[in-house]
């Protein structure tokens, strides 16, 4: 069990990441984007408006990777890499519910318009057949769900096509083949061998008798389902195809991929393709935009985040003429090279790696920005709070954070000093003033989503930091929040401090006769510096004392002493480990991990400095 | 541990009585009721001590007495065929049948044979070098080297015995042809202390570690000559000097040798003693009191040797005597120095990239030497260059570098082009589609011979193809699931997909079928792994196209014949006896060669005098020879006076070359023989095939001549071109060897004792296929 949370502007106004999938509302005049940020976001396509976004609908963990729009817009149903399929309210923005039963990755999702009827499938294999109208009709109380399920798949599932109809549904894999089966019946129709990799994109025609599927092979295949054969295949583009779309009449497609180049083919006539457009990065999705017919634009996105919209109407002229490029040896030129409208995404971070204090963490971007962020163990003075005692106590940084992160969780306003009855006004809300929220430092800001998640990965509880005081929410966190959490956040006990063991021994050089092996023990927090005090106090000034008893005579006023110890001690003598010279701020588990490195006990050596 | 405890029996008898312990080897093998011939020379005390000066000697080659049978084999060869055996020292079944397919794989032994000119040479330079600085170059030889030098002379023996036998097929009548490995054996001893004793081993690591210990000969040689370079640029006319330098030094360390031997022995031995015990301190426990005291019993043992033959030689001439002495007290000190290199050598395997594919039986990776590592590193850095150059351009260079197998450099990667193919796993990503690669050199492939249960759900497990074997080794696996890979291109967790391919193929491509399955009840490391007798279909002819990276090319096509396979029979790894089958090819080019051309070469170098007594024939037959031993080493394969070579270009260009180089300086004669009879290098360049008998008694005629000078009986000749004649009918015929018996297999019964139908408890162990050129 993990807990991570997200350090992040409040609103995200730009896709941070690729964009898996696209969906157009034409009533609305929206378009919803699927990010690779987790993300899915609302734009107005409405070309007059100065800034597009409308809103984000946050509540994936991972890699959004398809979404459908269902019942007139009304609905929004999404697949993400977090295992789970969620059911959003589409005009408001909000997460209605969310399905688990994918086991791995879930890729994509197929709708059928005349029934209301959505299909997710994944790598694990498994395709599940959902109702649309029950899924709206869950609440928080009537949450179970009757699936209906078509197994067969003998590979991961990374395409999936339903007609509108309903009556056929189609899968494509790493298995290479397509298999079709009737939703009706949950029977196996077909399998359909051809592709020579992995189908990554398939179409249906309305009433399901012809299928277009794009594979990474780099063809795409016209089957014919009635005689259960490939009809057609095109070779278009010189990588994986992607992405496909096609017209209603089911005559050109349209078609991207890992070549970055977007086509426009006749099916009846292969000869006769267009390239649309070439984008920056390899095509990941295509939505026409269907509100003209012919269509006059088709939107875009890629493995960069942004996402644009291409012209079609140059394809008109194009086939007015009739001049159409058949020299297939000669490179095509696009049809458009400016785009006719862009929705901008922003940088991601694509490398990150924490420092060695487990304080910051080193970030960069897709634009090679570099930032640091702030987590783990800390002592308060270096971590520049001041307590109030002026004291320099030893702080659990993750600690703080985790009690930080819950302090709208109404369990951690017990005070556990409390009696049963303070604890019973407390929730009354009436000695809310006395109660020390949070933990006493610092916040974090309360839009920082913080996730709950298994050791492997897989989320099982994401809440905004300052939702967790909602009745919902700190129920659910009742139920997921692990006992270790609950240590430190509401019994306010933090982790023990780690003692390491370690030996003390006088460097070989100084010819000193070696002690005898004394194991000492210490927090594994305490500085190389309090070693070299007590060095210097134990054992150097003892050998010093029984030496030469005139040093005795000069010994300054206790109080002194111990303030000018630690000064004495850095002056006087220098500890080693593996023969590499110590800095006295090094901790010791810090010496354990990266100097000692080895297993056993670790073993330091003094030496006093040769000046 | 058995092995260990056997050890140290067999120490402790030769230590004691050694008598006694070969006697009781000799019952121990009436027992198992083998009919191998047993030759337990190996022993200090000899029963059979007749092969045994050829044994000691450094370079020299003596062809043995026709190796009279011993008191075992009472088995009568009705007919002898023309190709020679190997005695079985004691369960050294594992070791001939792995001679046997090197000695046969083609282009092998010419390899080798330039391969030791090249060390020869450097040896000498490097004695001169230490003779300067001190007294140290005597230990400095590498083991590896030494492996060299034995693999050559049992090459020359056997070479020598077949031709003597071809030649006088009457002096072989009774009795078998057949000769020990025995220097090859110690030298292996020295290399790896596993072969001590009289276990039985496993073929295939006895291939790697040959293989990898000339590998290592080859590094050092280039070393070697890159360092002379450096040399070379620094002084003038260096050849002159550095030849006078020889003489001298010769002389010098003849008589230091000598002295060696009388006096120091006794002290040497202690001094080697105490190294190792000094290198005990080093090494763990165990091992390194194996390692003393059987570096102990070897040095011992060599010692007596060397007093044996002392002896024995008095009778033979006073030169030969004080080479023979000359000799062991130098191997001993080499030895005991030669058993801790062995010891700091990485005896196994190194963790590789497709040690997760070990568990599956699927690959075994290069086995390596010291200079392992580097050479790796080297040969990736050469490949990234190879892609970086246009294709076409890399490939000619290839082309050119079989061809010009005579240039130095060459030479001394042949090993690798002819054993070591590239494998590379590509990894992609099913996300994005984009892939890594990682390659990584292989000598051999190891196969599943049986279905494990998870393997295959198909029902189909009847017939298994050696095809279904390699596709079991090269198939493409997914990493899915919970471990997912992290791509980095996506910077994401994604699916991806890992295949593994033939990126270079090797000319001979080794096959081992892991035919021995651990037995989960028994603990006992040897007796457990017990033999699954469930033999793959052996195909005769292998295409491996279907795992290449790299398509077809007509001049590496991934088209493979079987030419030779190591037949284990028995039921586990430990117990059992290995046979081998050759198919012979080529046989048009086997080098028909009496004994005294090879002992000339030595003698050349190494003994002046006795090269002024046969000076004679030596100028007159011998302008290849001279010539190009001197100025350019490794072009061993222009044995102008005696290989009948068909159509090779390279040889007929050589040996004009020679002629002009020398034709008129130094042998007249032999100029003015080859004008007039239009023999020698011009015939070969000239119409080869036409009169390539004319050539064949010319030659022998001349070295009838030579002969007279060793005693050879002239009434036993047969004429070249007809005992030509009688190999050339084996040309395409399976041969079975077994230890000291050769016979001829039909195809039809090889291909049943192949195949899986026979229920026979020998089955295919190691394939070797050679690329066929298309």
């Amino acid at each position: 069990m993990q807990v991570s949370y997200v350090i992040r502007d409040e609103v995200e106004k730009y896709n941070r990441n690729g964009v898996n999938a696209l969906q157009l509302d034409p009533a609305l005049n929206r378009l919803f984007t699927a990010g690779r940020d987790s993300i899915i976001r609302i734009w107005s396509v409405n070309q007059h408006k100065q800034d597009p976004y409308i809103a984000s609908m946050e509540h994936h963990t991972d890699w959004v990777n398809d979404i459908v729009l269902c019942c007139n817009g009304k609905t929004l149903i999404s697949a993400s890499s977090d295992t789970t399929v969620k059911v959003w309210n589409a005009h408001k923005g909000f997460c209605m519910s969310t399905l688990r039963t994918h086991k791995d990755y879930v890729k994509a999702l197929a709708y059928a318009k005349d029934k209301e009827l959505v299909a997710s499938a994944g790598l694990d294999r498994q395709i599940f057949l959902w109702d649309v109208n029950t899924l709206t009709a869950l609440t928080a109380s009537n949450n179970t769900v009757t699936t209906s399920s078509l197994s067969g798949n003998k590979d991961s599932i990374y395409s999936l096509a339903m007609n509108q109809m309903g009556t056929v549904i189609v899968s494509g894999s790493t298995e290479k083949v397509l298999r079709v089966w009737d939703p009706r019946t949950c029977a196996k129709l077909m399998k359909l061998k051809g592709h020579t990799d992995n189908v990554k994109s398939l179409l249906l025609n309305r009433d399901g008798t012809q299928c277009l599927s794009g594979s990474s092979d780099g063809t795409i295949r016209l089957w014919s389902l009635g005689q259960q054969r490939c009809i057609a295949t095109y070779r278009v583009h010189d990588e994986g195809v992607w992405a496909l779309q096609v017209n209603e009449a089911f005559t050109h497609v349209y078609s991207g991929g890992r070549d970055r180049k977007i086509y426009c083919t006749d099916l009846r006539s292969p000869d006769i393709r267009v390239l649309i457009c070439e984008e920056k990065a390899p095509v990941l999705k295509m939505e026409l935009d269907r509100s003209a017919d012919p269509h006059s634009a088709i939107w875009v996105s890629t493995t960069k985040s942004t996402v644009n919209k291409w012209s079609l109407k140059g394809i008109l002229n194009f086939r007015a003429s009739g001049d159409y490029d058949n020299d297939c040896s000669a490179p095509l030129t696009p049809l458009c090279t400016q785009t006719e409208q862009v929705i901008k995404g922003g940088a991601s971070i694509i490398q990150c790696h924490i420092l060695n204090d487990k304080r910051h963490i080193l970030t960069k971007d897709t634009n090679n920005n570099v930032a640091d962020c702030f987590a783990a163990w800390v002592s308060a003075k270096d971590a520049g709070f001041t307590s109030p005692d002026g004291s320099d106590p030893k702080l659990n940084l993750g600690g703080l954070l985790l009690q930080a992160l819950l302090e709208y969780w109404p369990r951690t306003h017990i005070n556990p000093s409390d009696d049963e009855t303070e604890l019973n006004h407390g929730m009354n809300g009436e000695h809310e003033s006395r109660i020390q929220k949070g933990n006493g430092y610092f916040q974090v800001p309360p839009h920082t989503p913080v996730i709950f998640g298994e050791a492997g990965g897989r989320t099982l509880f994401r809440l905004l930091c300052r939702d967790s005081g909602g009745e919902t929410e700190s129920m659910l966190l009742n139920e997921t929040v692990p006992q270790w959490v609950i240590d430190i956040t509401v019994d306010k006990n933090m982790p023990k401090f780690n003692k390491i063991p370690f030996y003390l021994q006088p460097h070989s050089s100084s010819g000193a006769k070696t002690l005898k092996k004394d194991r000492l023990s210490a927090s594994d927090m305490l500085q190389v510096r309090k070693v070299m005090e007590h060095v210097y106090e134990k054992i150097i000034n003892l050998d010093s004392e029984s030496q030469t008893g005139a040093a005795s005579a000069e010994k300054p006023s206790e109080q002194k002493e111990e303030e000018d110890m630690a000064v004495l001690a850095e002056e006087k003598i220098e500890l080693l480990c593996q023969d590499q010279v110590l800095d006295p701020n090094m901790d010791l588990r810090t010496v354990k991990h990266f100097i000692w490195k080895s297993g056993g006990d670790l073993t330091l050596h003094y030496r006093q400095k040769s000046t | 541990m058995p092995g260990l405890l056997n050890e140290g029996g067999v120490v402790a008898a030769v230590v004691g009585s050694p008598v006694k312990k070969s006697k009781l080897s000799l019952k121990f093998f009436q027992k198992k009721d083998t009919k191998r011939a047993l030759d337990f020379s190996e022993a200090p005390a000899e029963d059979n001590d007749t092969a045994e000066p050829e044994e000691t000697t450094n370079h020299d080659q003596v062809v043995p007495m026709p190796c009279p049978s011993s008191p075992l084999t009472c088995e009568k060869h009705e007919s002898l065929v023309p190709f020679v055996g190997l005695n079985n020292l004691g369960n050294t079944c594992y070791l001939n049948s792995i001679l046997q397919v090197l000695y046969y794989c083609p282009g092998f032994k010419e390899a080798i044979k330039s391969l030791c000119l090249l060390a020869k040479l450097k040896d000498k330079q490097q004695e001169d070098g230490a003779k300067n600085e001190g007294d140290t170059g005597e230990d400095t030889l590498p083991v590896s080297m030494e492996l060299l030098g034995s693999f050559h002379s049992i090459i020359s023996s056997v070479e020598q015995l077949q031709s003597s036998f071809l030649l006088n097929p009457e002096k072989y009548s009774d009795g078998e042809l057949a000769t020990p490995p025995r220097k090859l054996l110690n030298t292996l001893r020295q290399l790896n202390p596993m072969y001590e004793g009289y276990l039985q081993h496993d073929a295939q690591e006895v291939l790697q570690c040959i293989l990898a210990n000339i590998q290592e000969a080859c590094d050092n040689i280039k070393k070697e000559q890159t360092d002379n370079q450096k040399d070379s640029t620094l002084s003038n006319g260096m050849g002159e000097s550095n030849h006078e330098d020889d003489g001298s030094s010769n002389g010098q360390l003849s008589g230091k040798r000598k002295s060696d031997t009388e006096a120091g022995n006794a002290k040497k031995r202690a001094k080697s003693q105490s190294k190792s015990k000094k290198n005990e301190e080093n090494v763990p426990m165990t091992r390194s009191k194996r390692k003393s005291s059987s570096g102990i019993t070897t040095e011992s043992s060599d010692q007596r040797n060397g007093t044996e033959e002392k002896e024995q030689e008095k009778d033979r001439g006073s030169t030969i005597e004080e080479e023979k002495n000359d000799s062991p007290p130098k191997e001993e000190g080499k030895r005991t120095r030669r058993g801790k290199l062995g010891w700091l050598k990485p005896s196994g395997k190194q963790p590789s990239i497709f040690s997760k594919f070990r568990s599956m039986g699927r690959i075994t990776s290069h086995v390596g030497g010291r200079g392992e590592t580097k050479e790796k590193s080297d040969c990736s850095v050469q490949e990234k260059q190879e892609k970086d150059t246009s294709e076409n351009e890399s490939r000619t260079q290839e082309v050119k570098q079989s061809l010009e197998k005579n240039k130095e450099q060459s030479g001394l990667d042949v090993l690798k082009w002819m054993f070591q193919g590239q494998l590379v796993l590509r990894t992609r990503c099913l996300e994005c589609e984009c892939f890594t690669e990682r390659r990584e050199d292989f000598q051999d492939i190891s196969v599943p011979s049986t279905l494990s249960d998870d393997v295959s759900p198909d029902p189909k497990p009847e017939l298994k193809t050696l095809k279904w074997a390699i596709s079991q080794f090269a198939s493409v696996e997914r990493i899915m699931g919970e471990d997912k890979y992290f791509c980095e291109t996506c910077h994401h967790y994604t699916e991806a997909e890992r295949s593994l391919l033939f990126d270079k193929t090797p000319e001979v491509i080794t096959i081992h079928l892991k035919c021995f399955a651990a037995n989960g009840s028994e603990m006992d490391p040897y007796a457990g792994l017990s033999k699954v007798n469930t033999p793959l279909q052996t195909p005769l002819k292998l295409s491996l196209h279907e795992w290449c990276a790299q398509p077809d090319s007509p001049d590496r096509s991934h088209h493979y014949e079987l030419f030779a396979v190591v037949m284990h029979s028995g039921v586990t790894i430990s117990s059992g006896h290995y046979t081998t089958c050759i198919r012979m090819m080529d046989l048009h080019r086997t080098t028909l060669r009496l004994q005294s051309q090879d002992e000339d070469q030595d003698r050349d170098r190494e003994d002046d005098t006795k090269q002024k007594k046969e000076e004679v024939p030596q100028t007159e037959y011998d302008d290849g020879e001279v010539s190009f031993s001197l100025p350019g080493r490794g072009q061993n394969v222009a044995r102008v006076s005696t290989t009948i070579s068909m159509s090779s270009k390279s040889v007929s260009k050589r040996s004009s070359e020679g002629v002009g180089l020398l034709g008129g300086q130094r042998s007249i004669t032999s100029y003015e023989l080859s004008n007039s009879n239009q023999t020698n290098p011009e015939k070969v360049s000239g119409s080869a095939s036409r009169a390539a008998g004319s050539l064949l008694q010319n030659t022998v005629k001349k070295e009838t001549e030579e002969e007279g000078v060793d005693a050879m009986d002239d009434g036993t000749q047969v004429s070249f071109d007809v005992a030509l004649r009688n190999l050339l009918d084996f040309e395409g015929k399976w041969m079975l060897f077994d230890d000291s018996e050769v016979r001829l297999f039909e195809e039809e019964d090889f291909l049943r004792a192949c195949s899986p139908e026979t229920c026979s408890t020998s089955t295919p162990y190691l394939l070797f296929y050679k690329r066929v050129s298309q």
